[in-house]
């Protein structure tokens, strides 16, 4: 393809210049044309001729750039010399078609700051009103099915009960023992300068057993599972299978959404207990290793000192940690949309909220057991 | 060259399934070429060996003067410019809206400023019938035929010579079947493209198809106009044509 000729003859005299094309007016060609009538000098010109007659080839970009040549040349008046009849139609055509179009304005609106303000929180509540419908419908399926039991999926809470908290008992165990030992070590190092080292126990046992057991679980699952049901629920709606089982009388809420649930719901406080003893086992390695305390007076001070209480507190976050993260998941994937982006921006959305939620859910439930004395 | 396509012996084969053997055929420059065939003989795979997404086993396919199957990869991207592709289902964005759509090729391959861009984009939605409002919509809000005419604006975005269409008018209603084909036929004036479609549309075929092949059991059983493939007798040919003799609306 020829890049186009660009000759111009300047006639100061008559205020005129003429700018001859020749080659091929085409996509790759407009800014090169531009620049070069860029770098022209318009002093004392108040009309400029642009020839086309020698041109080849001209596509609906170049005819796009001939007709709003005037935005360039803003000080002078355009005429358009040409004699193939064509380019002549084309450059009408154009013309004709560009005259209805308003480019001046940007595509993308903008507003002011108030306005976004004002949209993004009538967005936010608006997401809050259909969270509390899909809890208000899950409820609602929830004692309907508490009334005909019969009708609960029992092999889809098996199944899910294996995917989501059987094959997680390695990654939490791992986690919370690394985690026991962290804390023991950090710990042991300020028990020591006082000679507290049988205090290890007490703070171990506490901390597990009432915070950090839960909160690994929770966060860990929330990754695992609450990702794993926003990218599967969503991926179903975008190919359409929800609205399949719908039409074909399968009610979503029995089928997807209440057998995950009761699958976390219930098996949560096992995970826990998983957590609570390998993060105490790696404690107990440090204890030995670091402090000189060993397995049987480690375990002795343990049973002297941490009632079953402190285990239940912890253990009963468990099923109210589950249901936040698996409702929160499943919520987001029924949201999504029909395109892809969409799976990206919830499976993040359900996350981060139900590690949010779980956090504040964690915090209520220091302030009802801190007012209760327990 | 007369060809603007120009494709020999072109064998495929999927593991041991052969499907294509020895399939050959042309285009001329400003034609409009369908490819028509029973669900499964390569249709769809030949126009991805086209636009040089799948490998044929052997065989030669020259394009706009290129060797494809020889060509560089710095050939290949320079190529890549110089046609557009219509998917069938659309493939649009979903992450972009339509007006970023139809600009990210202009945005990527140009130096032009973003004044002129949005000029050329406003065109080429109002060239396939499309309102500078719906610029703002996402992919996941419009309707399938609008789908469609994005996918060909951006099809048509850097001013392509030549245009492949996959089964162009399937998932349209009749109506905005036909308005799909007299878009085509007027863009193929406008903007002397020449167009490879694939489709099943025997109407779309009849109202734009300057020329067809026919392909059937891995061979081209008949190729020439409209009036060439229907005097050609094979049970496919009859099948598919049968509508079109019984019924010449």
């Amino acid at each position: 393809m020829a890049q186009p000729l660009l000759v111009s003859h300047k006639n100061t005299a008559s205020g005129k210049i003429e700018i001859d094309v020749s080659g091929n007016l085409t996509l790759n060609y407009i800014s090169s044309i531009k620049r070069y009538i860029g770098e022209l000098s318009f002093e004392g010109i108040d009309t400029v001729d642009i020839n086309l007659d020698n041109i080849d080839n001209m596509d609906s970009s170049g005819a796009i750039f001939i007709d709003s040549i005037s935005t360039q040349l803003k000080n002078q008046k355009i005429n358009i010399i040409c004699h193939q009849s064509e380019i002549i139609k084309n450059l009408a055509l154009i013309h004709a078609k560009m005259k209805n179009i308003n480019t001046c304005e940007s595509v993308a609106d903008k507003h002011s700051l108030l306005y976004n303000v004002g949209f993004q929180s009538v967005k936010a509540y608006k997401t809050f009103l259909s969270f509390l419908s899909f809890f208000g419908e899950l409820n609602y399926s929830f004692y309907l099915l508490l009334l005909h039991p019969s009708k609960i999926r029992y092999k889809e809470i098996i199944f899910e009960i294996n995917a989501n908290i059987i094959k997680a008992f390695g990654i939490i165990a791992v986690t919370s023992f690394l985690v026991g030992v962290v804390v023991a070590y950090q710990s042991s190092i300020q028990l020591a300068k006082y000679g507290a080292n049988i205090f290890i126990v007490d703070m171990l046992g506490l901390s597990i057993l009432r915070e950090l057991g839960p909160l690994i679980t929770a966060i860990i699952i929330a990754g695992r599972s609450g990702s794993f049901f926003t990218a599967q629920i969503g991926a179903m709606k975008v190919t359409l299978e929800i609205d399949a089982m719908q039409t074909m009388g399968f009610d979503s809420m029995r089928f997807l959404v209440i057998p995950r649930i009761v699958a976390l719901v219930l098996m949560m406080p096992v995970l826990i207990f998983i957590a609570d003893i390998s993060g105490l086992f790696g404690g107990m390695l440090v204890a030995k290793y670091q402090l000189g305390i060993s397995a049987s007076f480690f375990i002795g001070r343990f049973l002297e000192i941490i009632s079953v209480k402190q285990f239940l507190v912890g253990i009963i976050k468990g099923p109210f940690f589950a249901f936040l993260i698996a409702s929160i998941a499943i919520y987001h994937g029924l949201n999504v949309k029909n395109d892809t982006q969409s799976i990206g921006v919830n499976t993040t959305k359900s996350v981060v909220e139900s590690i949010f939620a779980i956090i504040v859910c964690d915090a209520v439930f220091s302030i009802i057991f801190t007012v209760l004395g327990i | 060259m007369d060809y603007i396509v120009d494709i020999k012996d072109i064998v495929t084969k999927f593991g041991a399934t052969v499907v294509h053997d020895k399939i050959s055929l042309h285009v001329k420059s400003g034609e409009i070429y369908a490819i028509v065939g029973p669900s499964g003989c390569g249709k769809s795979t030949l126009l991805r060996e086209l636009v040089a997404l799948h490998k044929p086993v052997s065989g030669s396919i020259n394009i706009l003067g290129y060797n494809l199957l020889d060509a560089s990869y710095k050939q290949i991207q320079e190529l890549r410019k110089k046609w557009g592709f219509l998917f069938q289902n659309g493939a649009l964005f979903s992450s972009l809206s339509v007006y970023d759509n139809i600009a990210l090729p202009l945005i990527e391959y140009t130096d032009l400023s973003s004044k002129f861009i949005s000029k050329m984009v406003v065109y080429k939605l109002d060239l396939v019938g499309l309102k500078e409002s719906d610029g703002s919509l996402f992919p996941s809000e419009i309707s399938g035929g609008m789908v469609k005419k994005v996918a060909l604006a951006r099809a048509l975005a850097l001013e392509p010579r030549l245009l492949f269409l996959d089964e162009p008018t399937s998932g349209l209603d009749p109506i905005s079947a036909r308005e799909f084909d007299r878009l085509l036929l007027r863009l193929r004036e406008f903007l002397s493209l020449s167009v490879v479609m694939v489709s099943h549309d025997l109407h779309s075929i009849r109202l734009t198809a300057d020329r067809l092949a026919v392909i059937d059991d891995k061979h081209i059983v008949a190729q020439g106009s409209l009036d060439d493939i229907v005097n050609t007798h094979t049970p496919f040919i009859n099948a598919f044509f049968d509508a079109y003799n019984t019924n010449p609306s």
